[in-house]
């Protein structure tokens, strides 16, 4: 298990000097630099000072290893859309978008969980037909037009849910404790709904499949040769079996999630960090887009190793391995 | 007149539709695919969508870029209107179509290269194995890790404005990653089967046994895996037009329709409501038809119907 943990965190951290390589060589390779189209509302002697902070008067290969120093020390460089440094706009937005993704990630595993068991038991009927039709149909949706569509329906012509930010901000001042969390719930509804039907679609076809392998192993034939119930086989040998490998998927619906949740938090103005790197392209703000590009990846790379270590956990075959 | 050029597109498509039938019609992998009436239904919807984008200068009703006047601006759907006007009063219906050809025409040719770059590299390290593999391999799990959208954003702010071939060339270099991953886990298994034993066993080079044996074997997952990255593809594309970074405002895409309808949304909902119907239809379609050519190619990866 120790080792294992250990493997995993090496491989991560080589992940993340690949990527942070790979963002360094953008950040060269593009026109200009970081401080190159601020728009003169920064003084030109303060442009100076960070450029020599961030290395960017000295030769490339002691730039880049000035620049592996400061992501080594969680200094991501200096926004020039929000004239400060990187890392205090991610502490202040980062917290938003894992609420959303926590949200959505339980979200979309307990529908996709919910849909894949209904279709393996139901396989070949109208239930299963069109539990996966319309699970790829959502699938099939550019995120950010289901996200306008659902603003479009449940916001503007059935006003039920908020169309956009966190809390309202007219009440809010006045409202008591338990309103601000009824008041901040709502505002969750439409972004989780959101990245729950995008995603839910994988994590159900995944999981009919598990099942129907799982319902082809001996235990199974046994357990209905001693007269087990359908119900009992279902819920107890086949679903075990069946939930082990979804948890690796958790790790591989991490990007998609995170990707997902730039369009969805700039259409519902979530203020997160997919909203800021989204509002960064009209700036060109070159430090906050390429942070954003190692944040994400990072979140992936730990969202990783937890899905491998919770799979350890759970499997004691992998875990005395 | 219009109404008459409609027609003899459908009847175009009807015959195309009819003689693929009868050129699949019991044949092996081709009846297997006709199988799934998913998958036939997602086909004929491809050649409906490409015949439409290959005619749109004849389909269309008005000029795509042409602002019809100042009191059309917005205006709802009607029947000379079929999709109504977006902010600036030009024609919805004609900028969808127009926007169909182009996004299908990215989309396309950005799978295309994607295909050709993934197989390289997933051949080669399959192929050479050992320290070169798991470096290549490495590489790509880093890339993999990065949400594909936000290294697309990222590469289009700091080259913005980008125009199509870079639009093209940009999302065919970001989509060939989970190729690669496919197409060296099929080589590792080719590469220890008899007949490339007895290739080597008869003095072939390395290259021509991964063109004559590898290559070959490797064609029918990978074809799978790029008919349905053609609908992330055409879905990444949207994205960037939608931020901005994709194609510029007068030339229509599907995503910068969308972009251009988002602030009148609750008047003007039908800007954006068409160009995104055009998009799920087509992402759909492709889905549709990929998970059909998996059943009717891959045998061994029958989903369990």
């Amino acid at each position: 298990m120790r080792r294992l943990l250990a493997g995993r965190l090496l491989q991560g951290l080589a992940v993340i000097w690949v990527v942070a390589t790979f963002t360094f060589a953008l950040l060269h390779l593009a026109p200009g630099d970081p401080f190159s189209y601020s728009e003169r509302r920064i003084a030109p002697e303060v442009i100076a000072r960070w450029r020599h902070v961030y290395c960017l008067d000295r030769p490339l290969p002691a730039q880049y290893v000035c620049y592996l120093r400061s992501v080594a020390s969680g200094d991501l460089g200096y926004s020039i859309s929000q004239a400060r440094p990187v890392r205090d706009i991610l502490v202040d937005y980062v917290p938003r978008t894992l609420e959303l993704m926590s949200l959505g990630l339980l979200a979309s595993f307990l529908v996709g969980i919910g849909l894949g068991v209904l279709e393996a038991r139901r396989r070949g009927t109208f239930a299963d037909w069109g539990s996966r039709g319309i699970t790829l149909f959502f699938y099939s949706m550019p995120d950010f037009w289901l996200a306008l569509m659902l603003a479009l329906i449940f916001a503007y012509w059935l006003p039920i849910f908020p169309i956009s930010g966190i809390e309202d901000v007219i009440n809010a001042p006045t409202n008591s404790w338990w309103q601000h969390v009824v008041d901040h719930l709502r505002h969750l509804v439409l972004p989780v709904a959101t990245l729950t039907l995008m995603t839910c679609a994988g994590i159900a076809r995944f999981q009919r499949a598990a099942m129907l392998d799982a319902m082809q192993l001996e235990f199974v034939v046994t357990a209905r040769a001693k007269g087990v119930s359908e119900n009992g086989i279902v819920r107890h040998h086949v679903l075990r079996n069946a939930l082990l490998p979804i948890i690796t998927l958790a790790g591989l619906t991490l990007p998609m999630l995170l990707g997902g949740a730039v369009l969805v938090e700039l259409v519902f103005s979530w203020p997160g960090m997919g909203f800021v790197t989204a509002m960064a392209v009209g700036s060109r703000d070159y430090a906050l887009v390429t942070s954003s590009v190692l944040i994400t990846s990072a979140l992936v790379v730990v969202g990783t190793i937890i899905a491998d270590l919770l799979y350890a956990l759970a499997d004691p075959r992998v875990r005395a391995a | 007149m219009l109404a008459l050029r409609w027609l003899s597109a459908a009847a175009l498509i009807a015959a195309l539709c009819v003689a693929l039938w009868r050129f699949a019609r019991g044949r092996g992998a081709f009846a297997r695919y006709a199988a799934h009436p998913s998958a036939v239904i997602a086909l004929a919807a491809l050649i409906v969508l490409y015949v439409i984008a290959a005619f749109a200068p004849w389909l269309a009703t008005h000029d795509p870029i042409a602002i019809l006047a100042q009191a059309l601006v917005n205006h709802p759907p009607s029947r000379e209107l079929l999709f109504g006007t977006d902010y600036a009063g030009r024609d919805v219906f004609s900028r969808v179509l127009y926007g169909t050809r182009i996004s299908l025409t990215i989309a396309l040719l950005a799978t295309v290269i994607s295909v050709i770059i993934g197989t390289a590299y997933g051949a080669t390290a399959g192929f050479m194995g050992g320290t070169l593999d798991a470096v290549m391999m490495r590489f790509v799990d880093a890339f993999l890790a990065i949400p594909r959208i936000v290294l697309l954003i990222a590469i289009g702010t700091l080259w913005s404005p980008l125009g199509m071939t870079s639009l093209i060339l940009i999302l065919g270099l970001t989509a060939w990653f989970p190729t690669s991953r496919l197409v060296r886990a099929e080589v590792l298994s080719i590469k220890e089967r008899d007949m490339v034993a007895a290739a080597r066993a008869l003095g072939a080079r390395d290259l021509a046994i991964v063109r004559r044996h590898v290559l070959p074997n490797v064609m029918t997952p990978v074809i799978v895996a790029a008919t349905l990255g053609v609908a992330g593809v055409i879905i990444n594309e949207a994205a960037l037009s939608y931020l901005g970074i994709g194609i510029p405002d007068p030339t229509p895409s599907l995503g910068n329709i969308i972009r251009e309808g988002t602030p009148y949304i609750a008047t003007a909902w039908w800007v954006a409501l068409f160009p995104g119907i055009a998009l799920v239809v087509t992402a759909l379609a492709y889905n549709l038809a990929g998970d059909g050519l998996r059943d009717a190619m891959d045998p061994r990866q029958v989903d369990h119907t």
